[in-house]
């Protein structure tokens, strides 16, 4: 489980690293995507058991599923995360859309006309 | 899109399509449901777009389908859900466990809401390649 | 009947995408309000359990007294807006009344909900129609500002889910009451702290408190002033509501000296940035964030005192911002320029109006402003009076910014004549007799704050009710 962990963190400094440094639109949504997904990966491994199964209810262990199966409530809330994310990244393609047709250009530094 | 590309979406769409309609269709019984079955089938039409272009996926189902689908989707949606909210208590179906026709009501929420997102999503495609 | 609440807004959101009438949408809004009021006012917990399942394992909506005050700010500042749109905003109006309906939907919901993880999707479903709604003009100050809004609210969002992520994982359940019994009886480790601290950056990012409010001055000046009225209010209204539900569940912990530094911060920076612009949009924008810097000083006093005068300032900011953002938005329609020194306009009962809301908002006796900031002096000259000399400073600050609008719009050497439609002048007016009421009788903010101010310090009731009684 620690090595989630770590994976977590690393992705989380690349994604911050991406938002923030690179100067193109589209890579600063990918940048978000990746950010948002190391949240989803550290949330679903929180819930991790030693040696556990995956929750599906078969005839077979309907009885004592629950005492080692991993826990499947941040499975069906990072599917809804999961949704949200999507809905975001569409909306944010869209806008970059809007501004390329505006300036002509995806980059940053060239778009910087509000001041103060 | 070169011909490697063109070969292989040629070969896979159909599969890709067939695994969007299970999560949907399995969405009681296993992990999945309207949102990803919606997205996966989606993702399969965004294929098609990047490989073959516009014209090919337009052949293949029309935006006047997909807006008229998504129409038709939301109005049975909202129709289940004030049946289920108002009439349950007098025409109830219970279910039981394994079995894929058991629960009319989750199997037929399950299908509209993947057909509203999968609509929702390649109208999304569409728009955006149509500038 | 709550439930049905969000039904009818997002119903009739889709139904203004076909039949393309305005009155279905304010009808919506309005019938929304309506309901929220007649739960205030019978003063009770209203419980709702979706699908009959019970409050550890299901998803409840719990309303006290904290939810329906918060509540009905927000469903008013909305009717309010959607009644000013009317002839405010002149093209694709249908695209718009979609976007409020779905805005004010998830304004309501993250103030309704006693689920923590339905507060998330809420927020989200707020966050992505405000979005929207920011890169309503499509011109190219507003699609910068929407793309800035977008990438920095995602970040907040994120951080948010994060916390809630570490909450659950310390607790093992997501319903806020169970959070409260669980906390109630346990030590407060590292890990709690980081996670509420993580809660407060993602809600404090809707608030625009000072280490994260750079986008709301480029957002707030690309939208249509009738939505800048609403972000100003309604969604500072609804961060600094998260802050306080997520921070009282665990007891205030250690964060006193955190959340009264960020507020001192907030007040002198929003205060000083506001005297430099030239954009009327923009000040107004910064003198929004100044005020919820107020709020977060006196919430972090951590006495009661602080408690009810922060929370009457709440009440206070959405009035006296909301008039001010909509009488400039008259003065706007009017001359159709944005700049301070291109608006000057005659007007009489524009002129009351506005020099109503400016002397409120310095906090000037006969007005509403005093009383709030009033309280705000004497609970924090408990603590240290180095506070109440910092909000002097900034109060004083705002007089010179406010004094700043009101002579360049109605002392300038042109002047415009114009006529300002009904529908836009009800809203102002409106606001306008209630800054005038509750400063006269500021007994009636009192009887509405203090029952609030007390639900939230003890929790027992809340949890009685949620988990016990039913």
């Amino acid at each position: 489980m620690l090595e989630t962990f770590f994976t977590g963190a690393v992705l989380a400094v690349i994604g911050i690293y991406c938002v923030v440094v690179k100067k193109n639109l589209l890579k600063k949504l990918i940048g978000l995507g990746v950010f948002t997904n190391c949240i989803h990966l550290l949330f679903i491994s929180i819930g991790y058991r030693n040696g556990g199964m995956a929750p599906i209810v078969t005839p077979e262990n309907m009885g004592f599923i629950a005492s080692y199966a991993v826990d499947p409530i941040p499975q069906a809330l990072v599917l809804t995360s999961i949704v949200i994310q999507l809905s975001v990244t569409a909306l944010g393609l869209s806008i970059a859309i809007l501004a390329f047709r505006h300036n002509k250009t995806l980059d940053t530094d060239k778009m910087n006309k509000i001041r103060g | 899109m070169d011909v490697i590309v063109r070969t292989v979406v040629k070969g896979i769409f159909p599969f890709v399509l067939l695994l969007g309609f299970s999560i949907i269709f399995h969405g009681h019984l296993t992990p999945g449901g309207s949102f990803p079955g919606g997205a996966v089938v989606a993702s399969g039409f965004a294929l098609v777009v990047v490989a073959f272009g516009v014209g090919k996926a337009e052949k293949l189902i029309s935006e006047r389908t997909v807006h008229i689908m998504e129409s038709a989707v939301a109005l049975m949606m909202a129709l289940l859900i004030l049946y289920e909210s108002f009439l349950r208590k007098y025409v109830g179906l219970t279910g039981q466990m394994f079995n894929i026709w058991s629960s009319p009501e989750v199997l037929s929420l399950n299908v509209a809401g993947g057909v509203m997102v999968l609509s929702a999503l390649i109208l999304i495609v569409f728009l955006m390649v149509n500038e | 009947m709550l439930e049905y609440m969000i039904a009818v807004l997002i119903v009739s959101a889709f139904l203004m995408l076909t039949i393309r009438k305005d009155f279905i949408a304010i009808a919506a809004i309005i019938i929304s309000f309506i309901m929220v009021a007649v739960i205030f006012l019978q003063g009770q917990i209203t419980i709702v359990r979706y699908g009959d399942w019970m409050p550890p394992f299901g998803i409840v909506w719990v309303v006290d007294k904290l939810n329906a005050f918060i509540g009905l700010i927000i469903a008013g500042m909305c009717s309010l807006v959607a009644i000013y749109s009317i002839k405010y905003i002149r093209h694709r109006k249908h695209r718009f009344y979609t976007l409020l309906c779905l805005m004010t939907a998830g304004l309501l919901g993250v103030c309704l909900t006693g689920d923590i993880f339905n507060m998330y999707v809420f927020f989200e479903i707020l966050s992505i129609s405000s979005y929207g709604l920011v890169a309503f003009f499509l011109d190219e100050h507003a699609i910068e500002g929407a793309f800035k809004y977008l990438v920095m609210g995602s970040l907040g969002s994120s951080f948010l889910l994060l916390g809630i992520a570490l909450i659950y994982g310390m607790t093992g359940t997501l319903n806020m009451a169970d959070i409260a019994l669980f906390a109630s009886g346990s030590s407060h480790s590292p890990y709690l702290i980081f996670a509420v601290f993580l809660v407060i950056c993602g809600f404090g990012l809707k608030a625009a408190i000072v280490p994260f409010h750079a986008w709301k001055p480029d957002a707030i000046e690309g939208t249509p002033i009738s939505l800048g009225a609403l972000f100003a209010t309604a969604s500072s209204a609804i961060g600094v509501y998260g802050i306080m539900r997520v921070l009282f569940i665990f007891g205030l912990l250690q964060l006193n000296f955190v959340l009264i530094g960020l507020g001192i911060i907030t007040m002198l920076t929003g205060a000083l940035l506001a005297l430099v612009q030239t954009n009327v949009k923009r000040m107004l924008a910064y003198s929004s964030i100044s005020q919820m810097g107020y709020v977060i000083m006196a919430i972090g006093l951590g006495t009661t005192a602080g408690l009810v005068s922060g929370l009457y300032h709440i009440l206070n900011n959405a009035l006296i911002t909301g008039l001010l953002f909509m009488a400039i938005g008259c003065v706007v329609y009017i001359t159709g320029k944005e700049e301070l020194d291109e608006m000057g306009i005659n007007n009489t009962p524009l002129l009351i109006c506005i020099g109503i809301g400016v002397l409120s908002m310095a906090g000037i006796p006969p007005f509403n402003g005093f009383v709030s900031k009033w309280l705000i002096f004497m609970a924090s000259w408990e603590i240290s009076p180095l506070l109440t000399i910092i909000a002097v400073a900034a109060s004083a600050i705002t007089l010179a910014y406010g004094l700043k609008i009101f002579s360049s719009i109605f002392f300038s050497s042109r002047k415009l004549e114009g006529r300002i439609p009904k529908t836009m002048l009800i809203p102002v007016i409106i606001l306008t007799l209630l800054c005038v009421l509750i400063g006269f009788f500021p007994q009636l903010g009192l009887n509405m704050v203090e029952p609030a101010s007390s639900a939230l310090l003890n929790q027992n009731q809340y949890i009685t009710a949620v988990l016990g009684g039913g």
